[in-house]
């Protein structure tokens, strides 16, 4: 079913609408927000709440642009509140979950590159990852990524420029990543 | 690096991203700048670095979760919404009452609790005979 029809239904309380939204764009919100956290348990945490809030304000949702980018503006938000009461975020490597392969090898490699993957983006200060991760991951336009943060499309631009010089350098130096 | 490779690396990574068109400008300046090109080729290697698959598994339980717990919580808000237009109303009501014998109807008020309390309960019988008749059964 259209994503807009399943809102329509969603916004008359319709709690089966509501689920299928939420399956159907869980998997952009979990990825999103673990790229953003670096930390499962706080990403599963952050999915939660996000989720949460959405059902308990879809009447609020006014249609513009995709469901997952008001989830994303949720999850955001979300994690600037957290950051600004000052909860230590850690990465943590032993705790990350991967798909079940029947490839022991393939599953082995996943595993390296992941790690390596957020080791890479441990090195970006989180303003700038999170321009990165909407820009690079997710395709949104400077214009959509300067709406969900709430600052100027420069500001954005800086950003993006600033993440992918720190990552280049990282690539260069960096003997993990390959 | 000199102002203008800056520059031109900002409009690479516009470009790279579809912000922006590869311009004769800046495809003239990357035929004759190293490190502008040296840069394009590292924005394509960065690409190729961070696009690694992560496949994320729908958790149902989550989402399970979270539809009760948003049951509950608007479940709570209707109980409060509710007690607070009960007050609001027993307010009202005992208010006008208040009003009432203020102006000097204690008295029939009175009289009236009196026959509310018991003239109802003697209509007991007939309500029920009327919603036997309704429902059919033999009285």
């Amino acid at each position: 079913m259209e994503e807009h029809l399943l809102v329509k239904m969603a916004k008359r309380q319709d709690k089966k609408a509501m689920e299928k939204l939420l399956q159907s764009n869980y998997s952009i919100l979990k990825g999103y927000l673990l790229k953003m956290t670096l930390n499962p348990t706080l990403a599963d945490d952050l999915t939660q709440e996000t989720m949460l809030k959405a059902v308990l304000n879809i009447s609020k949702y006014e249609h513009r642009g995709k469901f997952s980018t008001w989830l994303i503006t949720i999850g955001t938000n979300l994690h600037r509140d957290q950051l600004r009461k000052n909860k230590r975020l850690v990465y943590s490597e032993e705790h990350m979950e991967l798909v079940d392969h029947h490839n022991i090898e393939e599953e082995f490699i996943k595993k390296i590159e992941y790690g390596n993957l957020m080791k890479v983006l441990k090195e970006i200060p989180e303003e700038k990852r999170v321009v990165l991760i909407l820009k690079h991951y997710y395709d949104y336009s400077y214009l959509e990524i300067a709406e969900i943060l709430d600052c100027p499309i420069g500001t954005i631009r800086s950003r993006l420029h600033y993440a992918i010089k720190v990552l280049q350098k990282t690539m260069k130096g960096g003997e993990d990543i390959e | 690096m000199n102002n203008t490779c800056k520059e031109y690396e900002e409009i690479l990574m516009d470009i790279y991203y579809g912000e922006a068109e590869m311009s004769i400008e800046v495809e003239e300046h990357l035929k004759n700048c190293e490190g502008c090109m040296q840069f394009c080729c590292e924005l394509q290697e960065m690409g190729e670095t961070l696009s690694q698959p992560q496949d994320i598994p729908i958790d149902y339980g989550i989402i399970r979760n979270v539809m009760e717990t948003a049951e509950g919580v608007e479940a709570k808000k209707s109980n409060i919404r509710e007690l607070a237009l009960f007050i609001l109303l027993a307010c009202g009501l005992l208010g006008g009452i208040a009003g009432l014998v203020m102006l000097g109807y204690a008295k029939p008020i009175l009289y009236l609790q009196g026959i509310l309390h018991m003239g109802l309960p003697l209509t007991l019988p007939l309500i029920l005979w009327r919603r036997k008749r309704k429902e059919g059964y033999n009285v």
